[in-house]
């Protein structure tokens, strides 16, 4: 039974980071028609940043890296993907490919290739014993912070202005635009969203692994593909839904793999999502939507 | 004679493009080993990349797994060439067919490129169903299954440990014969009723499937092409490595070989030779100054590259083109530029004016 509930906690966290992770892409992706492959760079980023400030105070360094990977991700956004903007949905696809392995390998010549090994509170590091259950303090610091930000972003996209703004863009943004809404101002906030939330998932993958490194964003960014497409290109409900499945087939194979096979893990889950997309090609819940 | 003039300009673009490299091949050796490499390399990525335009260029979906059929070929190439007495040692768990094979290279292009194909077919089943977007990121899982399992199957592959003792028999001619082979076979199924539904699709989904083309099994034809093609270049590439990690077929170079498509042109074969030739001399003068950088500089120039290419011509530098000696005579002949790129309408120009 401990097992049971164990699994479930282990695979309550993870799907939480990977809420984390797929929320900004399918939020992108919904605005503009871009699947961005640089946003496991803005994780990167924030991890750099969390590195650069670590030494001074934690807070400080927390803020710090979230400005620096807002204003990446604003940047990011202004010079690499507004000219391609109108493009096709392939065009912007492989130009966030180029960005991505820019930024990868400029973060290789500044920082090499070794990881720099960021230190966190030890209170971050513990882990409590709930009854024969072991929950890491990480765990339930990836939860809350998933709820915090979905809940805020839930929030923001239903009761503030701008908010709903993005919504009527995401929908139709040429109407959206025939009616008033600035798209320039539209897509600056969303790529500012993308960016905070890599810093917060940037925190998360810190003090778990305590490293900071120039290939870092590359699992996450995989992560959050993968959890998109199974739930549906452009649909946040669908990414949401996506990251939990994903979290839980993870735990899952991790309990049922042998031990030669658990290196190959991954592997299996993706295996297990390419299935589900040979029974569902449009992901679990499609959207419609056309995109200009 | 108007017969036989009317087949060789029908293969005009494939001609030309295998005279250039032709050309390079020859004059290559004689400026010494190191050029000599870079060329053979050069060579292969053209097959490489001629391969990956047969799915990406022609379908207009750029897939992030292609690279996945090259490892699949080098892999299989490898294990049915490297001497009986090594694998002994090298790879004491393999089982007996394999420990005991021992084959030449052009059975193992075929073992190579047949496996791929194979490989390609069963994934199509679900991915080719995948509409455009997903389906370039289904095709990136593939690739990271792949991975895992090479970097994995220690008793296959030696796991993320190298793979050595792969006898080197690709020479200049071996990689100038893959790549002219690649270029003739791709030109014939991009000129072939398959390659034309294809294109139409490429160009408008609904019209396309209006007319009763079926996407989906278009584009199930062309991806056991390109994996046949890709799996070829995977055992030629690991004959030419002689040595080889699962990184070896993994982002870097599913980036490079990206880079060197768009950048060439995504829409023309043309595109698909023209690219890796200038990628090839980009590298090169990017790699001399990484002695003052460090290495990362040859990536971040080409990825620059990349998205300025991307950004001021999207559809790359030839832009769709193809290259044609006719095209360029009609041209000068009626000194005006003729925007018509396709041959026969250019044929019929041609008997026109004279």
């Amino acid at each position: 039974m401990t097992d049971v509930i164990q699994a479930v906690v282990d695979a309550l966290s993870l799907a939480s980071l990977y809420a984390l992770l797929a929320l900004p892409v399918a939020l992108i992706y919904g605005i503009m028609g871009l699947i961005n492959f640089a946003q496991g760079e803005l994780t990167m980023i924030a991890a750099y940043g969390l590195f650069l400030f670590a030494a001074v105070t934690l807070p400080l360094a927390v803020f710090m890296a979230l400005v620096l990977v807002v204003v990446a991700a604003l940047a990011m956004e202004r010079v690499a993907f507004r000219p391609v903007r109108n493009s096709s949905e392939e065009t912007l696809l492989v130009t966030s490919f180029a960005v991505s392995f820019l930024l990868q390998n400029l973060a290789l010549i500044i920082f090499g290739s070794r990881p720099k090994s960021i230190s966190t509170p030890s209170s971050l590091s513990q882990s409590f014993d709930v009854g024969g259950i072991f929950i890491d303090a990480v765990a339930i610091l990836t939860v809350v912070l998933a709820v915090v930000c979905i809940g805020g972003l839930v929030l923001f996209m239903n009761r503030s202005r701008f908010g709903i703004s993005m919504r009527a863009a995401a929908e139709d943004f040429t109407m959206a635009r025939l009616v008033g809404i600035r798209a320039n101002a539209v897509i600056s906030a969303t790529f500012a969203i993308a960016g905070a939330l890599a810093g917060v998932a940037a925190f998360v993958l810190v003090v778990q692994s305590g490293s900071a490194f120039a290939t870092m964003g590359l699992t996450p960014v995989i992560i959050a593909f993968v959890a998109t497409m199974m739930g549906g290109l452009g649909s946040l409900r669908g990414a949401l839904l996506g990251a939990a499945i994903l979290g839980v087939i993870t735990v899952g194979f991790d309990q049922i793999l042998s031990e030669e096979l658990r290196p190959a893990r991954d592997a299996f889950v993706y295996g297990a999502v390419l299935l589900v997309l040979l029974v569902r090609p449009s992901g679990l819940i499609p959207s419609n939507r056309e995109r200009v | 004679m108007s017969y036989l003039r009317h087949r060789v300009l029908a293969l005009e673009t494939p001609i030309l493009l295998s005279l250039i490299l032709l050309l390079v091949t020859f004059v290559a050796p004689s400026a010494g080993l190191s050029i000599e490499n870079r060329a053979i390399v050069m060579l292969i990525n053209v097959a490489l990349v001629v391969g990956l335009y047969s799915f990406a260029g022609l379908s207009g979906v750029l897939t992030f797994g292609h690279m996945s059929f090259m490892g699949i070929g080098a892999y299989a190439g490898a294990l049915v060439t490297i001497p009986v007495v090594a694998k002994g040692s090298l790879l004491p768990d393999l089982p007996g067919f394999l420990a005991n094979a021992e084959v030449s290279l052009p059975i193992a292009i075929l073992i190579g490129g047949g496996l791929a194909a194979l490989f390609a077919a069963i994934i199509s089943l679900p991915i080719a169903r995948l509409p455009g977007l997903a389906l370039s990121l289904a095709m990136f899982a593939v690739l990271i299954i792949c991975y895992q399992v090479e970097a994995n199957w220690d008793s296959l592959t030696r796991g993320r440990q190298a793979l050595l003792g792969v006898p080197t028999n690709t020479t200049i001619w071996v990689a100038l014969a893959t790549a002219i082979g690649a270029m003739f076979v791709v030109f014939a199924y991009q000129q072939s009723r398959f390659g034309l539904r294809l294109r139409a699709a490429r160009e408008d989904e609904y019209s396309a499937a209006a007319t009763g083309v079926n996407i989906v099994r278009e584009r199930r034809i062309s991806l056991v092409i390109s994996g046949a093609l890709i799996g070829v270049v995977g055992v030629v590439y690991a004959q030419y490595l002689g040595v080889f990690t699962p990184n070896d077929f993994y982002l870097d170079l599913t980036f490079m070989t990206i880079a060197m498509l768009v950048i060439g042109g995504t829409r023309s074969l043309t595109g698909a030779v023209i690219g890796p030739m200038l990628v090839a001399v980009l590298t090169y003068t990017l790699q001399q100054g990484e002695t003052v950088t460090g290495p990362g500089l040859q990536q971040v120039g080409l990825a620059i590259v990349m998205v300025l290419v991307l950004v001021f011509r999207p559809s790359g530098l030839t832009n769709g083109k193809e290259l044609k000696l006719s095209t360029v005579v009609t041209r000068f002949r009626q000194g005006r530029a003729d925007r018509n790129g396709r041959s026969s309408e250019t044929d019929k120009a041609m008997t026109a004016v004279e």
